[in-house]
């Protein structure tokens, strides 16, 4: 390897003009540590220490970690990278490979280094990882004669957000991420990635699972240098600069980071019956919360590679009934159920995120579980939430995609005494949740509904007006392998029916109201009198 | 009741009141406790204590006046006079004031007292309960090695053709080559979690409201021993007591997973990706 000082200091002048053109760009040219063979030995032993585990001894991305991850650690041997500020198919620059290291890939195993380690360490871990691409040492790939221009960025509006989704429209990143940004709008799950894995379009509504980060000014470098490796092209021909900044403030409008505050699922109160349906207006006067969802990672089989990161629930009651509608996004409409193809059988403690489970669709059902306690306690006691244990057993409704397709009712309830034990189904009579599920535009819409009491206490949860009862949530996204204990799942929020005011209340307020006054006059009249005698 | 600056019977109960429930209580003891610990936000004293300290204060007081005929009359006097007064034209629109304002402050306390409202979930969780006797005093077999796994070591090295001299290099090899594998062993296992900056931020943790220990934190893994460690990773949210609320942690329990040898490696691992030395276990006399 070899150094030309010129070469050197040409990169270095461009460095410096990126980081004024980059906006928000914490990089200062004082803190980097030259490239030469002590840094470059420093930089070897950070790799060996921090980044092994999963991009491997060569540098190929085949660490001991590997095999559990989807999207796989990057092979940093290829000269291929997703996230640059340069043109298709060309290397990153050196500040691009900073940020990725320094910011993370949202959305991946990828952690934000600049949490644990200097920018002096951070600089020289990336001139150790250039080694393992000889393009680098090329200054015919010098990357900084290929940088995308982003010259004059457009501050965000609402309007320059409108102009975006027109050319979102016009330049067709429907037809992949579909039509509300989803990631539904591919027709099969045939996409695969350059390295020939399957590939997962991105839900562009979900700001933190955005690999390049959700700022307007990191938006727009994604369609103009095109994301390498992926089917995602550069649309630096094919739409003016202006055009594209209108996109990333469309986007980035898009992608919400948003999380509910609160725990509490506050069902609302309604008069007359609950809507069956999950597009009916009456929902929209239930407050919603929203639960992120995390990888079964508590008991084999584990899963980090889940694709539902969140459910919106909401809830409604009436004097008889409670309904609580869940929402999810899911790109593919999955309504039916292979069990013969179910995995019973895992050799290591998570799943690996190919080969192991079937992750295409039309094998295993889309579901949804809620759970919540069978005994209510006082306290902050409760069962596990991760299927509650032997002493204190869960109830769960299970709504499934299949049977709702087959036209029979779509819920099911059962029983969990821990997450070793089968969940136990209850028998008909006990079977009294009613299911009701849609999908579009890559979303499901469940709607699951039980009379607020019933006779079976012992097995079955109870609602009770202005007590918090726990709720957590189990999701399955079939064409995502996933079925039994391979899911999404949420630990215990809560649900609270508001309780009205008692009538009670009114008239004993009254009655101390009387009371107040009643003692008043006595003592006026017992006033007087002392008076008189003062 | 006759000096220039006395103040009758009457507003001298309700300034003592004042300044020493809504001063003291509410106001001063805040104001000390956040200054004592140190702390950003005020520190308010639990309503059952200031419920409590409240009666004291109201029983005090009607002992202090009702045990003296003078002090019952002083009391007293002031009240009568507003209350009896039947000429005064201001204090009949006060008195009317007062006797329409009662009852309304009364009946709103007690009706708000009396809507239904939801309790909080708040509870107290204790971060480190004590550890089963039969894990305390328990030694890493890959960190505290002894002398025959160096020599096998030093013995295996020499047939590879990478012979290492001195018994203290071995040592220290065979640890290291410890370190790495459970190292790897975090990596697949802890690092979704805990991740593999050792912050408790890895990727699967944005969904747990308990959140999955910081192991940079200098008040966790500097303050415990590696047996309790051990005891956490091999028995995980399940086996903690219920003051430690079980049923919100996710850490698994390991020991149905990785064997004991790897329960031990891993600890190696996380002590290194984490930078921290394990605290050495007190010598009992």
């Amino acid at each position: 390897m070899h150094y030309k000082l010129g070469n050197l200091i040409s990169m270095l002048a461009l460095t410096a003009l990126a980081a004024l053109l980059w906006p928000g760009q914490a990089f200062s040219q004082g803190n980097r540590p030259p490239e030469n063979e002590a840094t470059l030995a420093e930089g070897k032993v950070i790799y060996f220490d921090r980044c092994v585990y999963c991009h491997g001894e060569l540098g190929d991305g085949n660490g001991p970690a590997a095999d559990f991850l989807d999207p796989r650690p990057r092979d940093l041997t290829m000269g291929m990278f997703k996230i640059r500020t340069t043109e298709s198919g060309q290397l990153p620059r050196d500040i691009d490979l900073f940020n990725a290291v320094s910011r993370g890939l949202s959305g991946t195993a990828m952690p934000r280094w600049e949490l644990t380690l200097s920018e002096d360490q951070r600089w020289k871990v990336v001139y150790f990882i250039k080694t393992f691409t000889p393009e680098f040492a090329d200054p015919d790939f010098n990357p900084e004669n290929f940088v995308v221009k982003a010259s004059s960025p457009i501050p965000f509006s609402e309007d320059s957000a409108a102009k975006g989704r027109e050319i979102f429209l016009k330049a067709k990143c429907w037809e992949c991420h579909g039509k509300q940004g989803r990631g539904d709008g591919q027709k099969s799950d045939t996409l695969q990635d350059g390295w020939g894995f399957k590939l997962r379009v991105r839900n562009l509504t979900r700001g933190w699972s955005l690999k390049g980060g959700n700022r307007p000014e990191d938006i727009f470098y994604r369609f103009s240098t095109g994301v390498d490796g992926t089917p995602m092209p550069s649309f630096i021909k094919t739409l003016s600069e202006e055009e594209r900044w209108h996109l990333a403030n469309y986007i980035s409008a898009l992608a919400s980071d948003k999380e509910s505050e609160g725990v509490v699922i506050k069902a609302a109160s309604m008069e007359g019956d609950l809507p069956e349906n999950a597009d009916d207006p009456a929902w929209d006067s239930a407050p919603v919360l929203k639960v992120p969802l995390t990888g079964q990672v508590l008991a084999q089989p584990r899963w980090q590679n889940i694709s539902v990161d969140m459910v919106e629930a909401r809830a409604l009651y009436n004097g008889q009934d409670i309904a609580v509608l869940v929402v999810w996004d899911d790109p593919f409409k999955d309504t039916v159920h292979d069990e013969s193809q179910e995995i019973k059988e895992f050799q290591t403690t998570y799943v690996k995120a190919f080969g192991d489970i079937p992750r295409k669709p039309n094998v295993f059902r889309d579901s949804v579980a809620l759970q919540f306690p069978v005994k209510m306690r006082d306290g902050a006691r409760k069962p596990h939430f991760f299927r509650g244990e032997t002493s204190d057993p869960v109830n769960m409704w299970v709504w499934k995609s299949d049977l709702q397709e087959q036209g029979v009712n779509s819920a099911e309830e059962f029983n969990a005494k821990g997450f070793q034990k089968p969940l136990a189904l209850q028998p008909g009579e006990s079977q009294q949740v009613k299911g009701m599920g849609t999908w579009k535009d890559g979303q499901w819409r469940v709607v699951l509904t039980r009379s607020l009491k019933n006779e079976d206490s012992r097995n079955d949860v109870q609602f009770e007006p202005g007590r918090l009862i726990p709720i957590a949530f189990n999701v399955w996204d079939g064409s995502n392998g996933e079925h039994g204990l391979i899911m999404s799942l949420s630990d215990w929020r809560f649900i609270a029916l508001e309780a009205s005011i008692p009538g009670s209340l009114y008239l004993w307020t009254i009655v101390v109201m009387l009371m107040v006054g009643l003692a008043e006059w006595w003592f006026v009249r017992y006033s007087r009198n002392k008076r008189k005698e003062i | 009741m006759k000096g220039k600056f006395e103040i009758n019977m009457f507003w001298k109960v309700v300034v003592f009141y004042l300044v020493f429930y809504y001063g003291g209580l509410e106001v001063l003891f805040p104001l000390i406790s956040k200054w004592a610990v140190g702390s950003t936000d005020m520190l308010h004293m639990p309503a059952a204590a200031l419920a409590m300290y409240r009666a004291l204060i109201f029983t005090g007081l009607f002992i202090y006046i009702s045990s003296s005929a003078d002090r019952r009359k002083a009391f007293m006097e002031p009240l009568v006079r507003f209350f009896g007064d039947t000429e005064n034209k201001t204090l009949a629109t006060m008195r009317m004031g007062v006797l329409v304002a009662l009852p309304l402050v009364v009946g709103a306390g007690y009706f708000s007292d009396g809507i239904p409202r939801l309790i909080s979930p708040a509870g107290v969780r204790i971060q480190h309960p004590t550890m089963p006797g039969s894990y305390e005093g328990l030694l890493s077999p890959f960190r505290n090695v002894s002398e025959k796994q160096v020599q096998d070591f030093q013995s295996r090295k020499a047939e590879e053709g990478q012979p290492i001299a001195g018994p203290e290099d071995a040592r220290k090899a065979l640890v290291e080559k410890h370190t790495r594998e459970g190292a790897s062993l975090y990596a697949i296992n802890c690092r979704p979690c805990h991740g593999m900056q050792a912050n408790g931020e890895g990727p699967m943790a944005r969904g747990f409201r308990l959140k999955p220990a910081n192991f940079r934190d200098p008040g966790l893994l500097p303050t415990i021993v590696e047996s309790y460690a051990f005891w956490r990773v091999s028995k995980g949210g399940p086996g903690l007591s219920s003051a430690a609320t079980p049923w919100d942690s996710a850490m698994p329990i390991w020991e149905l997973n990785l064997t004991e040898e790897e329960r031990w490696k891993v600890l190696l691992g996380e002590y290194f990706i984490s930078g921290v030395n394990p605290r050495e276990p007190e010598k009992h006399e």
